[in-house]
């Protein structure tokens, strides 16, 4: 698939650094022991994004994928690496050329309750930003807005309203309609369905197909439901700790998972179709994002790791035409590498 | 001693009403079940459902403007309805246990770990404390946490969500209650921790034949742990039977729509079934069936009657047209 | 959509001022007193047409009228229900023009400390870093101080008047809105619609007043009642300290304070109803202000 690139991220990371405060500096210099803590929430990632896929974007908590959601919004910017736009690098974007690179990224968020401003009328959550920026002018903003929430699948006869007077899958869909209120070409949907029943969740995931079809968006998904994920997806990439563990198009990824790590979670998952079975759990807890595993993130709850794991950051390198794994395992057995689990 | 037989617990026709000032909300309307010993029941809805409520109901837990209108809830024999106060208090923590979806719903953030466990175990029972806290550490090395005696000394804050999920768990067992509600325990945690909880909890029931209902939306999880499963919906159970007979055969079209929804049965690309409209208001349920409005196989008689519960085995719903066949 | 549709009331109850109203009406005790404080006020913006004297007109007046009880006839057949001071002004036409002056430096010292204060909080938790600690290590010190040194001091610098008492108050209770709006705005800050905010391309104006500000409105609503209640005391205290108003704009605290010699001689009324009336406005402001809190509160909504 070699459409045009939207975005990509080069050796991004995010580092949160939490300075010590005046207390902390004082205790420091009567002879306590005080040290700065820094995360490594986003750790050196590549990321492309292809014009017209859907990439998704699979961790568990504490893995870094919202935090590396907002980089690509532009909402925190990149600690280093670089963010290339078709404009140029994100940024070094100034004025309009910035301006329009922002409308162009959107995104919708999780909380339904959250991220919609409870004291604003529907309408003007929608019509507020269109108008701010020029995109509509002011006679034009009720139609606009009518025209909005019915393609999100709205009544706009209740645009009059509050948030709070909507369940949640309409909230979210409210939230959707603000976003495609500015035209953008590429959407983030952090967990964007994670807080809906099952039954509103598909028809949220509905929603987005089709306003993929419709509009030609670009998405990508940051979810921890693999069902999900694997449902919508083009590409997936499993983050752990910060880092890409796997990343392939999704039917690989998920029928020939190479990363230990990729394994263990779709033989957890719990699926319709197994039935009182016995869960083999991995042992152990995700490590803390302040005091992560060295070498290998993940060797203290791998089944399979080996010394090297312990002392060496395994690189994320090609097992496939398009897929990638980040494992000293796969470079150990090389060209006669055994499959890892199939899974149907 | 009450024989394999009989049912730890046993609720028939409950209902929970609420008065509220807008009106009556039927939150649990003549909900039936049967729970045996060792054996897991997954109480499966979506919001507004009722399932949550009624495991409150079973444990007294619920405030005015609620209460229980009507129904029994045969613990091993004893209505729990009509129990005084204090009869119940004895018997919640003790014989009959619950796990809260938040943690910090049984754990006290100001407290150690031991404090709170010993004084539970204390609380029902006359013991030393040097007896509390081994059984307390026991019981910790049951569910699962590795050094117990290290982490009895933490605060709740200093324990992850999965800690701190096993440890509310690890109170509940404490006493080896005959029966265990469980609200939603794993609902916030991560996939491999929740698989994790999912084995203990198995284990759980099998080794002390502690008889479990598991409320979750989530009914891949049900699957997977569950031997019989109720669908609830608008406050009644629309379908009940074993986990295999409802996964593979649904007869309510609810049951089918829910299952359809689910993505990870598809492929990818393709549209995902979805259940048209949304659950109605608690405070105006329709006449007759409260699927129907959103039901495609529903009749006249639908939108006016409400079905009656059928029999059909081990199995039950409340259909005027269940389907049959394959699914979609 | 299936939400409810019902006949609306034309102020909903879903906009921040609709739940303030209907707080204060579903409480009887809150009714009651939200209705004395109108009558009162009514009573002071309407006193130079239905006060029975103009008691700043010297014609009006006279000496031999003076001292007189309640209830009592003057010399030229007026009744005066309050009674009258030393100079024979009438003490009911007295108090509606004091309450008049008190009321009118409380309102606008309230309001400008309100926008004051409302516009530093918001900067200070929108803008976070430097620029907060400096502004709240502002209020710090101006909490750190009684309000009445503070006003006190200003009032010695400045000098006496009206604009020179209305800025002291406003310099005293200016800390506790920026306070009370930043602990709110930094809450708010935080949530997910204000990062769609900045997605969404809104610039830093529009951010803070647009999205943020209308979120923060139910603290400032309570505390600007209270501190308006507080601000009349505040006031008067001043003026009976001889330092606040002028003579010839006399507020209820001067009354009082004029009053307080003569009370000693058994002439109560002169201090003692002014004084009266001051309880019954702080008091009633109080109530109204303690239930719109109430219902504003986030926590106990649903």
């Amino acid at each position: 698939m070699n459409t045009q690139i939207l975005m990509q991220a080069r050796q991004v990371s995010r580092l949160f650094v939490k300075r010590p405060d005046y207390a902390e500096r004082l205790a420091g210099l009567l002879g306590a022991k005080v040290a700065s803590h820094t995360v490594h929430a986003v750790d050196r990632v590549d990321l492309t994004i292809h014009q017209g896929e859907v990439v998704g974007l699979v961790g568990e908590s504490g893995c870094g994928k919202s935090t590396l959601g907002r980089v690509m919004a532009g909402i925190l910017p990149a600690s280093t690496g670089t963010i290339q736009t078709p404009a140029g690098d994100l940024a070094s974007l100034t004025g309009q050329a910035a301006h329009a690179q922002r409308m162009a990224t959107q995104m919708i968020f999780q909380d339904p309750m959250s991220s919609l401003n409870p004291r604003k009328r529907v309408r003007d959550i929608i019509g507020e930003a269109p108008l701010a920026n020029g995109i509509v002018a002011r006679r034009d903003i009720d139609d606009y807005v009518v025209d909005v929430m019915r393609r999100v699948g709205l009544d706009p006869d209740f645009r009059q309203r509050f948030p709070h007077q909507f369940s949640g899958g309409q909230r979210q869909r409210v939230g959707i309609g603000r976003a495609l209120a500015v035209k953008p070409k590429f959407l983030i949907c952090d967990e964007s369905i994670a807080a809906l029943d099952v039954s509103i969740q598909a028809q949220i995931l509905n929603l987005f197909m089709d306003l993929r079809q419709e509009l030609g968006l670009t998405y990508l998904f940051i979810s921890h439901d693999l069902g999900v994920v694997q449902r919508i997806s083009d590409r997936t990439m499993i983050m752990y700790l910060g880092r890409i563990v796997e990343s392939g198009p999704t039917a690989e990824v998920f029928q020939v998972p190479r990363h230990p790590y990729t394994q263990a979670l779709l033989d957890e998952v719990p699926r319709l179709s197994n039935r009182k079975r016995q869960f083999h759990a991995i042992k152990g807890e995700i490590p803390s994002p302040l005091n992560p595993p060295s070498g290998c993130h993940f060797h203290p709850r791998c089944p399979r790791a080996i010394d090297r794991c312990r002392t060496e950051q395994p690189l994320l390198r090609a097992i496939g035409a398009h897929h990638q794994a980040a494992c000293h395992l796969l470079d150990e057995e090389h060209a006669s590498t055994p499959p890892g689990a199939m899974h149907p | 001693m009450t024989s394999i037989a009989t049912p730890t617990l046993s609720v028939r026709n409950l209902r929970t009403w609420f008065h509220t000032r807008a009106g009556l909300v039927r939150a649990v309307d003549d909900v039936s079940f049967d729970v045996h010993p060792g054996e897991i029941l997954g109480l499966v809805g979506e919001s507004g459902s009722g399932k949550s409520i009624t495991g409150f109901s079973i444990l007294g837990l619920i405030d005015p403007p609620g209460s229980i209108d009507g129904g029994q809830i045969l613990f091993k024999g004893t209505d729990l309805a009509t129990l005084s106060k204090e009869a119940l208090r004895q018997l919640r923590g003790n014989r009959i246990a619950m796990v809260f979806q938040d943690p910090m719903m049984t754990l006290n953030p100001v407290f150690r770990i031991e404090t709170q466990m010993v004084e539970t175990v204390r609380s029902h029972e006359r013991c030393s404390h040097k007896a509390a806290w081994d059984r307390a550490r026991d019981t910790l090395a049951a569910v699962g946490i590795p050094s117990p005696a290290e982490r009895m000394k933490a605060y709740p804050h200093q324990l992850s969500g999965g800690m701190r999920q096993r440890v509310a768990i690890a109170i509940a067992m404490l006493h080896k209650p005959d029966l265990i509600i469980a609200d939603e325990p794993t609902t916030a945690l991560d996939v491999t921790i929740q698989a994790q909880i999912l084995a203990e909890m198995q284990k759980l029931c099998a080794d002390t034949g502690t008889a479990m209902v598991w409320v979750s939306h989530d009914l891949a999880v049900v699957a997977g742990l569950a031997d019989r499963v109720c669908v609830m919906y608008a406050g009644r159970v629309v379908e009940s039977g074993t986990t295999d007979d409802i996964l593979d055969a649904p007869r309510h079209p609810y049951t089918i729509g829910l299952i359809g929804s689910v993505p990870s049965n598809a492929h990818t690309g393709d549209r995902l079934y979805q259940i048209p409209g949304m659950a109605p208001s608690p405070l105006s349920l329709p006449p007759g069936c409260a699927f129907s409005p959103r039901c495609s196989h529903a009749s006249a008689r639908c939108h006016i009657e409400q079905p009656p519960i059928e029999l059909m085995g081990d199995r039950s719903y409340r259909c005027f047209h269940p389907q049959t066949g394959a699914l979609l | 959509m299936n939400a409810p549709v019902q006949k609306k009331p034309r102020l909903s109850r879903d906009t921040t001022f609709g739940q303030a109203v209907y707080g204060v009406l579903d409480s009887r005790p809150a009714t009651v007193a939200a209705i004395i404080f109108l009558m009162l006020s009514m009573a002071a913006i309407l006193a130079p047409w239905i006060a029975p004297q103009n008691p700043y007109d010297l014609a009006a007046i006279t000496i031999l009228d003076g001292r007189m009880p309640p209830g009592s006839h003057g010399v030229y057949g007026d009744i005066y229900w309050a009674g009258t001071d030393a100079q024979g002004r009438d003490m009911l036409s007295a108090m509606m023009y004091g309450l008049r002056t008190s009321l009118s430096v409380g309102v606008l010292s309230g309001l400008f400390a309100m926008a004051v204060g409302t516009v530093l909080g918001l900067t200070a938790a929108y803008f976070g870093g430097r620029i907060d600690a400096l502004i709240m290590r502002l209020v710090d010190l101006m909490l750190g101080f009684p309000t009445i040194l503070v006003a006190l001091m200003t009032l010695a610098i400045l000098g006496q008047g009206l604009d020179k008492v209305i800025l002291a108050l406003v310099l005293v209770q200016w800390a506790y809105f920026a306070r009370a709006v930043r602990a709110t705005a930094v809450v708010e800050r935080r949530k997910e619609y204000m990062e769609a905010a900045l997605c969404l391309g809104l610039c830093h104006r529009r951010a803070l007043f647009s999205q943020l500000l209308p979120n923060c409105i139910p603290p400032v609503i309570v505390i600007a009642m209270i501190q308006t209640a507080n601000a009349i005391a505040a006031e008067a205290t001043l003026s009976f300290l001889g330092i606040g108003l002028p003579v010839t704009e006399p507020s209820l605290g001067l009354l009082i304070a004029n009053g307080y010699q003569q009370m000693m001689a058994g002439l109560y009324w002169i201090s003692v109803f002014p004084g009266v009336l001051l309880l019954a406005v702080v008091f009633t402001m109080n109530i109204v202000g303690d239930r719109v809190r109430e219902a504003l509160n986030p926590r106990l909504q649903k």
